[in-house]
């Protein structure tokens, strides 16, 4: 393993690292990592991932030639072999720098953000394991490591939204994105079969190298897409993303501001050679991200949580940078989706916590008139806003050189849009956030260090000329990721789809701030009305994405249910016992209450029934108390019996059918049997084979072992005694002596 | 004799003469230390260093030949060189000597001078002295493992007696330790002197056999092959000096006296844990004198069924822990004996896992004794009984190794066990069923201890002195169990280190026996 | 292996351990001195067991090792054959795990007759071991047999539910009809052999080289074919499962749920002893394989209690599993060997939580729960880690099974097996919600403000349980590599068929 191979690997290795003891803390119930040890631990695992990442990145830019790193072979049947290993080339070393610095940062900053909350030491377990497994993606050597990291990070996603458990909607918001995002992955295990159907390994040099015929590459590119789509919540998976903001700020910041969302970015653009050459397949991705920036827009606009705001724009970009991908615009995608990732933290981070301490409520509606303290942090903010504004232009109006046709059109206009309704929102939010007199807090402080190194950061990719040809950016990914040619063979199709998207997007734009207070003051639902008011209640609502999740599931679980009756009134009766359907109360169901009688029981159950102490009995009685812990198998049968018996009667119908019959009479016979046979005949048979072993073994113990009574011991004894004396006999040395002596004359008299 | 691959083109330095003269310089600069703690601390260094050399050498032994390996031979004085090396047998015991030794040591630093019941007297050496002894004991016995010339052998195999006198009367904890310790001298060293006769007689016979003069290294004298009728005597007198030491049945009688009387760890757990004895036979006597060996093959298995049935009947007797220890192991040796006397290789090899075996059952259950010795005085069933209530873990522990030693499925008994009883089948079928009687003997003896000692209701004057492991104890007897279930699992390993070593010898009996025959047939 | 070998074969041993170890309990009288001396057996039990899967990993062969053989009834030609090979090799260590985590489970659960109760356990965990190790179909016959006595009585008289008299009933009766025409196959096979070489033979690998013509291959194909199916479960003849996990205790659900053998049956002797009609007919089991995955998928989704949910959610795997064996591709069947391996441990890890919700609440309702997570965050925890391997979350031991298995069935079937994505989905669907209205949310049941966490023992149950599955997960090779040759054997085996003339 040379040292490059060793530093890639400890790219994801020093998180995994911190994740491993972390769990291992929490494994053996906090008790070696104390206190602030723990964050100490996951900090310094993902910074020193950090480290590595960028000394990585100055690598592979000072010499673009991929790297391969191969750990060992993960799994191999006689058709398919799958590698662990690692590719670092100029793409992934940018996502993994990119990832693994922003990471450090929030995890710093989560020490202080979430240092008295109950769950501390969970939310710093998942931390470093999510960075692991976001790295592990970026920098996988083949689709089955990418989709298995991917699946990790989306677990990770869901331990985090649902980190405040004892609220339900935490759970349900979790749940809904887990399960979202498992549509979309099956998608993308759809598309990983259909690759490893063409050849037998998975590894991109493989795969993307290989001819892949149109249709193919077609249907490959739709089922990854589908996959993109759920990962970074593009229409129509991209409900979860709003309702994941129940999570801790500094999570939703990276996680879903940051980096876990662009990991369907990141798998358009890598998988870019099979788009190219399936245009259909690229221009659904150009559609959906289109329709995406829409939706974005508008929901974004209609936010008066500056979460949900927040999360609308992340919604927005992403669907951007998928536009950027639909038009062959790789790089600028990627450029993107950096300095989104950087200014979409730095948001994350500065307003919601300021609110979280100036009003306690991150509702900026609810807010004092304006006063002007906390000014820094308002041009923070105010920064922070003016490059979620401009950085579409930037990208846009630089990309002119190459193919005026689709950049200037394309993204002139999409800019134009994206940045009215971006500015007007952003706009709303500086004026709502910083209406407050506030006491600096040392939490300021820290938000305040912190956004001001993001936006430095920020600033500092923006302000040179990002992601077209001939920029610094494009020429560092050039190796791996390259603007396509012309992105379709029919471009009239593409561009009216494009054409269509941008209309609904300056629509957007244009009508709904202008008719945006109108509405505002309104109670909501009133769905008569003009067009804009429809649309303006379609995006406060999220055009329902959630509720149609919800429907689906409901029908969904309406077909389980369906199959269950199906299966209680069909299917046991006719192939025997009717099995009760019984609902439990919730303070006291049926077994409860025979709990209960087994605990009465339990006190006089020798006295109950005398023959069978060789049964065993409990050996303590069972804990009473709800919530304790109880005995409970095998307490139905005997000493309950007239309690089994009635309970059962009414909950147990008679079955139907031949067959029922039958189980019914089987049943019934067992009963008897276990009733006459067991209990009399057998167990008085075992009892006296049991009794008859237990004397047998108890004399074999007394006479041989302690040697107590009896011959046998006699016996032993004398034998002891022999043998002692004789054991003082040849303890004399003389007989020693003899007994050599006599050896050697014996062996001189046989030879 | 299999080929010798010289230490120098293998690793480039003597590594065993550095491996045996380490503990020595140590145990120099340990003696000379003044500071006792400093003391047993550079000793304890000193012999894990040892050991981890020992195990680099069992892992740099390249397996799979039956070569002998790190083969050193230098100068020659009166026909005796310089001569040692390894193969695959004794290369398992280096790393076991080493590891006891270092638990000893490290047992020692807490627990010498140990406490002890009034009656006995004071121990008179020091923690120091103690240290050192036990370094050079444990080179004397590497030396003896590695010897590959037979006076080599003979010199290490007297030299182990020094160090013994001074543990067992130094630091030995009986009244009567004196009386031990002269009798443990006067019975190995009368054992030497038959042996060092021997010796002589074998060279004389290689000098008349080849033409060239007197030499005592085993591979020459192997190649020459010493005709069946010079083979007798030295044969005997090898057979008497290493039942001597093993012990066999009917020299056996020192080992309760100095187990008894003699240190509570210490050399004890050397004399239990390493079979040295059987070991001479193994590398010295069956392939030297593969003739007489055949022939005298019967007395030999009586002797070891007659030390089997005859050691477990004491021990089924005994009272005191450490007595009892002393019985069953001479009923080990006589198990070992009745592996090595079936002369084949299931034979051998069951006999060879079964010394390293029994060494670390025999090592734990002494490592116990000990143990309790330093609670209680002698681990006598009278003032025991109930142990499980006050120190469970001990008890475990004591359970664990005795069911090693019965030999139950999984630990490394079974399958020592279960090739002795093979081997001694093809041979003959009552060696088989003496190892099998041998194996039950075990159970009852080992099993009733623990029933009497450990279980039952406890003994009054017992809960005030008894405590649990301490840590250093519990690192010891875990290690000892690690020991016993890797052998027990994965025995592989260690039967493919010694079985080309093993074959080899059973060709050398075979080739012999066939040729007897052919013999035979023609007259 | 010959006996000079240090390892020493000595495989019945293994086979009959637990028996032996239940039949030693009958003299005791002391619990916990019983409960003690049954852990301690089972334990024994798994570690020769797993010394035996390392010896064979150590060098796999697609032939078997460890044969043992000894005369038995010679008039038949029916001996005591066992041996071990890649697609066996994983299920004694399983098997072994499984009955140890149900032995140290009764400590706490079981109230009363706790002696026959592990004896029961111990003789079920011998019965799987003689299934999986027989070489000889009448002694797997035999073992087969046996497997109903002890589950019979567990589920009839240490159930837990109203329902357990009917549920046993109906276990054995849909068991003893299985067996009928497993015995008439196995019968027709034998008699086949005999037809062929002129003796009775119930070896199986005599079985292996007489040929089966085409007629009675099909009848003997559909004969084993049924009683397997009745075992595994496969969807149409699931009914007897849910019920017994339901009513049943919670130990003898772990096994039940546990050890596929139904699968098993298919996997050795279906695929190899009548491979031609497989081939033939695979198409079929392949359909309702699938209908399984969506079937107990969906049903899955719809319970409120965890026990059933376990079972439905077996259903559909197990219906996976056949997918992939009907593959008959490397890919598909070394995905069925891993998804078998994988049911084992995770419906283990889940029955054991709902026995501990169970035992604390008296239901596994989630209409009785709600915030356990708040309350007992060990629990939840493990409960967490359980459901994400059901959910084949990959780094578990769901992954790789699921994938392969449905890898395979694509490479055969082409995108119509891409139906039995659905369950990615589902069982995400079933097992997170399920969790999500238990575990999550404020504390609305009186009960469960008092509910007591898990106990030590409790707790190491469930971390060995949970550290298999991560195991596996990590490194599927440990099962993959010593199944390969096996597998790759048995697949040419299926392909020479194909290529002789029957159509896939």
């Amino acid at each position: 393993m040379t040292a490059e191979d060793l530093l890639i690997t400890s790219i994801p290795g020093f998180s995994l690292l911190a994740a491993v003891l972390a769990v291992a803390d929490r494994v053996s119930g906090g008790r070696f990592l104390r206190g602030g040890l723990l964050s100490r631990v996951a900090v310094w695992g993902v910074g020193l991932s950090a480290g590595s990442a960028v000394v990585a990145a100055v690598i592979t830019f000072a010499d673009p030639t991929p790297r391969f790193v191969t750990l060992g072979t993960w799994l191999e049947t006689g058709s398919l072999t799958v590698h662990v290993g690692f590719q670092l080339d100029p793409l992934s070393a940018t996502m993994a720098a990119t990832i693994a610095g922003l990471s450090w940062l929030v995890a710093r900053f989560s020490v202080n953000y979430l240092h008295n909350e109950a769950g501390f030491g969970r939310y710093f377990t998942v931390l470093p394991l999510f960075v692991a497994a976001m790295l592990f993606l970026v920098l996988a050597e083949n689709y089955l490591m990418l989709f298995i990291a991917w699946e990790i990070v989306g677990a990770c996603s869901y331990l985090l939204i649902a980190f405040y458990r004892d609220r339900s909607s935490a759970g349900e918001a979790g749940t809904r994105a887990f399960v979202l995002n498992r549509v979309g992955d099956a998608g993308l295990l759809a598309g990983i079969f259909i690759l490893a159907g063409q050849n037998n390994g998975l590894s991109y040099a493989d795969v993307l190298t290989s001819p892949l015929s149109a249709a193919t590459g077609t249907a490959v590119g739709l089922c990854l897409l589908m996959g993109a789509a759920g990962k970074s919540a593009q229409m129509p998976l991209g409900g979860w993303l709003a309702r994941a903001m129940e999570g801790p700020t500094p999570s939703s910041a990276l996680i879903h501001g940051a980096t876990m969302v662009t990991a369907g970015v990141y798998l358009v653009v890598r998988s870019a050679p099979i788009y190219e050459r399936a245009p259909i397949a690229l221009v659904a991705v150009g559609l959906i991200g289109a329709v995406t920036v829409l939706y974005g827009q508008l929901a974004g606009l209609t936010q008066t949580d500056i979460k949900g705001m927040l999360a609308a724009s992340t919604n927005a970009h992403l669907g951007f940078m998928l536009l950027l991908c639909g038009l062959g615009l790789y790089t600028i995608a990627i450029f993107h989706l950096v300095a989104h990732a950087f200014y979409k933290t730095n948001l994350f981070l500065t307003a919601p916590s300021i609110l979280h301490h100036l009003h306690g409520g991150p509702d900026p509606a609810a807010v004092a008139p304006p006063t002007d303290t906390a000014r820094g942090t308002a041009a923070l903010v105010g920064a922070a806003a003016l490059v979620l504004i401009t950085v579409p232009f930037v990208a846009g109006s630089l990309s002119l050189p190459d193919g005026w046709a689709r950049g200037t059109v394309a993204l002139g206009g999409l800019g134009a849009v994206a940045a009215f309704g971006l500015w007007f929102s952003a706009g709303r939010m500086v004026r709502a956030t910083f209406h407050d007199d506030a006491t600096r807090t040392r939490r300021t402080a820290v938000a305040l260090a912190v956004g001001f190194g993001l936006v430095a950061v920020a600033i500092a990719v923006r302000l040179v000329p990002g992601g077209i040809e001939g920029s610094w950016f494009a020429v560092l990914l050039s190796p791996t990721v390259s603007q396509s040619g012309p992105p379709v063979e029919a471009p009239l199709a593409s561009t009216i789809v494009l054409l269509a998207a941008l209309i609904c997007l300056t629509l957007s734009g244009i009508a709904v701030p202008r008719f945006f207070d109108r509405f505002r003051a309104e109670s909501p639902p009133g769905t008569g009305g003009s067009f804009t008011r429809k649309l303006y209640y379609a995006a406060a609502n999220r055009i329902w994405l959630d509720e149609a999740a919800d429907r689906g599931t409901k029908a969904l679980t309406r077909m389980g249910a369906g199959i269950d009756r199906f299966e209680r009134a069909v299917l046991d009766p006719i192939t025997g016992a009717l099995l009760p359907s019984y609902r439990p109360r919730p303070d006291m169901t049926w077994e409860t209450r025979l709990q209960v009688a087994a605990e009465a029981a339990d006190a006089d159950e020798s006295a109950e029934r005398p023959g069978l102490e060789w049964l065993g009995t409990a050996p303590h009685p069972a804990r009473t108390g709800a919530g304790g812990r109880v005995r409970t198998e095998g307490t139905a049968t005997e000493r309950l019996s007239s309690v089994t018996t009635r309970l059962e009667r009414r909950l147990t119908a008679r079955a139907g059918g031949l067959y029922g019959a039958l189980t019914d009479a089987g049943s019934s016979f067992s009963e008897r049997t276990e009733r006459v046979v067991f209990q009399r005949g057998v167990e008085s048979a075992f009892e006296r084979l049991s009794r008859a072993l237990a004397s047998l073994t108890e004399t074999i113990e007394n006479h041989v072992f302690q040697l107590g009574p009896g011959r046998v011991a006699e016996v032993g004894g004398r034998i002891r005694r022999v043998l002692l004396l004789m054991e003082a006999f040849l303890g004399r040395p003389f007989v020693a002596a003899v007994v050599t002596l006599g050896c050697i004359i014996a062996v001189a008299v046989v030879r | 004799m299999p080929d010798e691959l010289l230490a120098v083109d293998q690793v480039g330095f003597p590594v065993l003469t550095l491996l045996l003269l380490f503990p020595v310089i140590a145990a120099v600069t340990v003696s000379f230390l003044r500071d006792a703690r400093l003391a047993t601390r550079v000793a304890i260094g000193a012999a894990a260093l040892e050991f981890l050399g020992t195990v680099a050498v069992a892992l740099a032994f390249e397996p799979g030949t039956s070569d002998i390996q790190f083969v050193e031979r230098v100068g020659g004085f009166l026909g005796a060189s310089w001569h040692i090396g390894v193969d695959g047998v004794s290369v398992l015991f280096l790393p076991l000597t080493a590891l006891l030794g270092l638990m000893v040591i490290a047992y020692a630093e807490h627990n010498v001078p140990a406490r002890r019941s009034e009656e006995d007297p004071p121990i008179v050496g020091t923690a120091r002295g103690y240290s050192a002894a036990m370094l050079l004991l444990e080179a004397t016995m590497l030396g003896a493992f590695v010897a590959l010339d037979l006076m080599v052998f003979w010199v290490f195999f007297v030299a182990e007696l020094i160090p013994s006198w001074f543990l067992i009367t130094r630091w030995g904890t009986g009244p009567q330790r004196r009386d031990a310790a002269r009798n443990y001298v006067g019975y190995v060293g009368v054992g030497a002197l038959l042996m060092l006769i021997g010796i002589i007689l074998t060279g004389r016979a290689y000098a008349d056999a080849t033409g060239d003069g007197v030499s005592y290294e085993l591979g020459r004298l192997i190649a020459a092959g010493l005709p069946p009728s010079s083979q007798t005597w030295p044969f005997v007198l090898f057979a008497l000096g290493l039942a001597a030491k093993a012990p066999l049945f009917p020299f056996h009688t020192w080992l309760p006296k100095v187990l008894d009387h003699g240190p509570v760890v210490g050399m004890s757990v050397f004399l239990v844990g390493v079979k040295l004895g059987t070991y001479g036979f193994f590398r010295f006597v069956i392939p030297l004198f593969p003739d007489s060996a055949l022939e005298w093959l019967w007395v030999m298995a009586v002797v070891g069924a007659v030390s089997v049935i005859y050691g477990s009947f004491l021990a089924l007797g005994q009272t005191n822990l450490r007595r009892l220890l002393a019985f069953a192991s001479v009923a080990h040796m006589g198990v070992v004996m009745l592996g090595l006397f079936s002369l084949n290789l299931d034979g051998f090899e069951g006999a060879v896992l079964q010394m390293v075996n029994l060494g670390i059952v025999g090592a734990g259950l002494f490592f116990i004794a000990g143990f309790l010795t330093a609670r209680i005085g002698q681990p006598e069933l009278g003032s025991l009984g109930g142990l499980v209530s006050s120190a469970p873990l001990m008890t475990t522990a004591f359970l664990l190794v005795a069911l090693a030693g019965i030999g139950l499925p999984g630990t490394n008994g079974f399958n020592g066990e279960h090739l002795v009883m093979l081997g001694g089948y093809r041979r003959s079928w009552w060696i088989a069923v003496v190892a099998g009687l041998g194996v039950l003997l075990t159970a009852a003896y080992s099993l009733s201890y623990f029933m009497r000692g450990f279980m039952g209701k406890p003994h009054e004057t017992l809960s005030e002195r008894i405590y649990d492991l301490t840590r250093g104890e519990r690192v010891i007897v875990a290690a000892l169990a690690a020991l016993i279930f890797w052998i027990g699992l994965g025995t592989s390993p260690f039967i493919h280190r010694m079985r080309p070593s093993l074959t080899w010898l059973e060709q050398r009996v075979e080739g012999v026996s066939t040729s007897i025959a052919g013999i035979e047939a023609r007259l | 292996m010959e006996s000079s070998d240090p390892g020493f074969s000595f495989l019945a041993l293994l086979l009959f351990w637990p028996l032996l170890v239940g039949l030693s309990l009958i003299p005791f009288r002391d619990v916990r001195l019983i409960h003690r001396i049954a852990l301690i057996g089972a334990l024994v039990e798994l570690g020769m067991s797993i010394s035996f899967f390392v010896r064979f990993a150590a060098a796999p062969t697609a032939g078997f090792q460890f044969q043992e053989q000894l005369p038995w009834i010679d008039a038949i030609g029916a001996s005591i054959h066992i041996g071990v090979d890649g697609l066996s090799a994983p299920f004694l260590p399983l098997t072994a795990l499984l009955t140890v985590i149900a032995v140290a489970q009764a400590r706490t659960t079981v109230a009363h007759r706790q002696k026959p109760y592990l004896i029961s356990l111990l003789a079920f965990s011998t019965a799987s071991n003689g299934i999986f190790t027989a070489l000889d179909l009448a002694l797997f016959f035999v073992f087969w047999e046996l497997m109903l006595v002890p589950t019979f009585v567990l589920i009839k008289l240490w159930g837990t539910g109203p329902g357990r008299g009917h549920a046993a009933t109906k276990y054995v009766l849909a068991m003893l009809m299985g067996s009928v025409t497993l015995l008439a196959a196995l019968v027709l096979l034998s008699v086949n052999h005999r037809n062929v070489t002129g003796s009775l033979s119930f070896d199986y690998l005599a079985l292996l080289d007489v040929a089966v013509p085409a007629g009675l291959g099909t009848v003997v194909f559909f004969l084993m074919a049924f009683s397997f199916m009745l075992k595994a479960p496969l969807f149409p003849l699931h009914s007897w499962l849910p019920p017994a996990l339901q009513e049943g205790p919670i130990g003898v659900g772990i096994l039940l749920a546990g050890l596929k053998v139904g699968v098993y049956g298919f996997l050795r002797f279906i695929m190899p002893l009548t491979s031609d009609a497989f081939m033939e007919w695979r198409w079929l089991i392949a359909v309702l394989a699938v209908l399984a995955v969506l079937y107990g998928g969906l049903a899955a989704l719809a319970q409120p209690d965890l026990r059933r949910l376990i079972a439905f959610a077996g259903v559909s795997h197990v219906g996976l599993a056949l997918l992939g064996l009907s593959a008959g591709n490397s890919d598909g069947i070394s995905g069925a060997v891993f998804l078998l391996a994988n049911l084992g441990l995770t419906s283990a890890g889940l029955l054991l939580i709902a026995g501990f919700i169970h035992q604390r609440l008296g239901s596994t309702d989630v209409g009785a729960l709600g915030g356990l997570s708040v309350k007992a965050p060990a629990l939840a925890a493990f409960a967490l880690v359980f459901a994400f391997a059901e959910a084949a979350l990959p780094g578990t031991s769901g992954f790789p099974g699921e994938f392969l298995a449905l890898l395979g069935a694509f490479r055969e079937f082409g995108a119509p097996s891409l139906v039995a994505l659905a369950i990615v989905v589902l069982a995400a669907g079933y097992s997170l919600i399920w969790l999500q209205q238990a575990l999550y949310g404020p504390v609305t049941r009186e009960p469960v403000n008092h509910i007591v966490d898990l106990g030590p023992r409790e707790a190491t149950l469930a971390f060995v349980v949970a550290a298999a599955i991560v195991l596996l997960g990590i490194f599927p090779s440990l099962i993959l590599d010593p199944a390969e040759a096996s597998i790759a054997q048995l697949v040419e085996r299926l392909a020479v068929t194909a290529g002789a003339g029957g159509d896939g």
